[in-house]
């Protein structure tokens, strides 16, 4: 009978470059939270705003009943504009041969100005739109297509926030905390990876779960409002949306995570690391609200972090600003943070920590 | 092996290692000090974990300094402390920090169990990490130490808190890695005894200098018998004599020397050498010697100076 040799081998095979040595740290680490039912449970419910908003994008682009009765419901709510299959149209020169055209060709239509809205049947999409235009010698100026505009998926974003700092705390406040507790530091880095891959691959963990919770969906829900429309006008007029949602997600996510990080670098108890966070949250608005209303100052607003992340995303998708608070301020405030976590992070993962 | 020049470490005011200068060829060195000598320092600025104030070093070739990373791919390191990661099955902690040097993943996984068979920890492979006892956990610190086929292993106290048979075994382990295996094997300890069992060069650190530095047999007088001698009249003389006569000797400490003297012959040669020198001998006596004294005179050596 053959025995298997149990004696030490020496291993022959080579190793890989070195360059995503970080992903490793990052993929045990998805792999273990993963396991906890708490992380599971939160991913799931985390996905349910996707699938609300899904169904209404859906009811609203294929179903003009539904749209109405949607739209009835959410009466005073900050629903997110709508206009179905309509467009927005702006000509430049007479607006009467187009108009002539438009009736001609049976389309429902309203003008105001120089601005019509007009309603296409299912099947048709800006092409008839540029025929017409076309055929009457008139130049359109500006052609807005039907679907949910911009704002929605700046509203999508700001509803995650909630599950964005719920998930940082489970997910994140124990990274670095339970390493330093439990003295694992100095075997990460007694293998052939530097301080710096150590951190980004802890980071790697929270931000795969934020970017799959909250830009991912929201890149999903532009591109499934793109096809239900079927329009490449859609694409092509909101191109600059995948951009904002991406910067704002990520600065959202980037700055969560590195405070996360921070607090659990510089404990070695989780639950102070996620105190502290929940403090940074939910605390924050709490205290910036108490001074704003006690002095009528918007600027103490600056103090809460949320406030700065909704007042950049204003910003970025081009709204309205709520408050007079200056984005300029917002962004200075939200970048100082994510560079004195990422100073203390660095400093604080070391294989050895020395007491002077 | 490990080659050390100047090396000063200082944390704030206090000098962790002052000057330390030496040159190991291995493959089994026993790093001995007392508690606060500078061990765990000296293995931890191998690994480039501390940044030196002075000084340099090479580790199988690589810089300290500049060659981390490259160090650290072709070194194992075994913690003093109990560090562990959590919420993971033993062979899941090997395979991951196999990966981490950089092994694929199948190869990391079949090494992995392959060395906690190796080990003595193949009944335990699918255990949380947490779980295990004292005697497991240093077991499982050198199988993560060796997941990726080291040149080198640093073992900073290998066998704390194992019982006397599975500190047997670690020994036993330990010496079949690097009389057998190839591996290069650094043990900072305070027990003499391992050293002794495996080791074949010793550094003894004293308050952060190098206290005595040899080969543990040169050290300890082996086959050979060892007077301590004293001698009154032309002492430089009566050396001469004993080197013409093809005896070692070694200045110790004040004005006594260790003559070295074949275990067939007796003291006559050195009584000899004494009369045609001119000289007196004013003390002799025959001694062997164990590591034991030779750590203890060492370091009390680097006290008196």
């Amino acid at each position: 009978m053959p025995v298997y040799d149990q004696s030490y081998k020496r291993w022959e095979g080579s190793f890989k470059s070195h360059a995503f040595r970080w992903w490793v740290i990052s993929k045990y680490g998805i792999k273990t939270a993963f396991k906890r039912k708490a992380v599971k449970g939160l991913f799931v419910f985390a996905l349910a705003p996707l699938v609300a908003s899904a169904i209404y994008i859906y009811g609203l682009t294929h179903l003009g009943k539904v749209s109405a009765f949607v739209q009835g419901l959410g009466g005073g709510m900050a629903m997110p504009e709508f206009s179905g299959k309509i467009y927005e149209v702006e000509i430049e020169g007479d607006t009467k041969p187009f108009l002539d055209k438009l009736e001609e060709e049976g389309l429902a239509s309203q003008m105001k100005g120089r601005r019509f809205t007009i309603s296409l049947p299912e099947g048709e999409n800006s092409k008839k739109i540029f025929a017409i235009a076309r055929q009457s010698g008139t130049k359109i100026s500006r052609l807005v297509p039907p679907g949910v505009k911009a704002s929605f998926y700046n509203g999508y974003l700001k509803r995650m926030f909630i599950f964005l700092f719920i998930l940082l705390l489970v997910v994140g406040s124990g990274l670095i905390a339970k390493d330093v507790k439990l003295n694992a530091l100095p075997i990460y880095l007694a293998k052939p990876i530097t301080e710096m891959e150590y951190i980004l691959g802890k980071l790697g963990i929270p931000v795969f779960f934020l970017v799959m919770v909250t830009m991912v969906p929201a890149i999903f829900l532009f591109l499934f409002q793109a096809i239900l429309i079927g329009d490449s006008l859609y694409l092509r007029h909101y191109f600059w949306v995948l951009g904002a949602i991406s910067a704002y997600s990520l600065l959202m996510i980037f700055s969560g995570t590195l405070i996360v990080l921070a607090l659990s670098a510089f404990s070695r108890n989780v639950r102070s690391a996620a105190f502290g966070a929940a403090a940074f949250f939910w605390f924050s608005p709490m205290i910036a609200e108490v001074l704003r209303t006690s002095t009528w100052n918007d600027n103490y607003r600056l103090i809460s972090l949320p406030h700065n992340w909704t007042r950049l995303g204003e910003e970025i998708f081009g709204l309205t600003a709520t408050t007079d608070v200056r984005w300029e301020w917002s962004l200075l405030i939200v970048l100082g943070i994510m560079v004195l976590c990422a100073v203390g992070l660095v400093r604080r993962v070391r294989a050895v920590e020395v007491v002077k | 092996m490990i080659e050390i020049e100047g090396l000063t470490v200082r944390y704030g005011s206090t000098m962790a290692l002052n000057d330390v200068s030496f040159s190991v060829k291995g493959p089994a060195i026993g790093l001995l000090g007392p508690n606060g000598a500078g061990k765990t320092t000296l293995i931890r600025g191998l690994l480039g974990f501390l940044k030196p104030k002075k000084g340099t070093g090479r580790v199988l070739g690589h810089d300290i300094l500049t060659e981390g990373l490259r160090v650290r791919q072709i070194v194992g390191y075994l913690p003093e402390d109990d560090c562990l990661v959590p919420e993971m099955s033993a062979v899941r902690f090997l395979t991951y920090f196999g990966e981490l040097c950089g092994m694929p993943k199948d190869d990391a996984t079949q090494r992995g169990h392959e060395i906690l068979h190796y080990v003595g920890l193949g009944e335990a492979r699918y255990r949380n990490l947490e779980t295990f006892s004292a005697g497991m956990k240093q077991r499982i610190k050198l199988a993560q130490a060796l997941i990726h086929d080291p040149r080198l292993l640093l073992l900073d106290e290998p066998t704390n808190g194992m019982d006397p048979s599975g500190r047997e075994e670690m020994l036993h382990l330990i010496k079949d890695i690097s009389r057998d295996k190839g591996i290069g094997v650094l043990i900072s300890t305070h027990l003499l005894p391992d050293v002794e069992a495996v080791c074949d060069e010793v550094v003894v650190l004293d308050e952060g200098k190098v206290a005595v530095h040899g080969d543990i047999e040169e050290l300890k007088g082996e086959n050979r018998k060892v007077y301590e001698v004293r001698v009154w009249g032309n002492r430089e003389r009566f050396c001469g004599q004993l080197h013409r006569f093809g005896y070692e000797w070694k200045e110790w400490k004040g004005d006594t020397i260790k003559v070295f003297v074949p275990e067939e012959e007796g003291a006559m040669k050195i009584f000899s050498a004494a009369k045609e020198s001119g000289s007196q001998i004013r003390h002799l006596v025959f001694e062997k010697i164990s590591l034991e004294q030779v750590f203890v005179q060492s370091v009390k050596g680097s006290e008196k100076e």
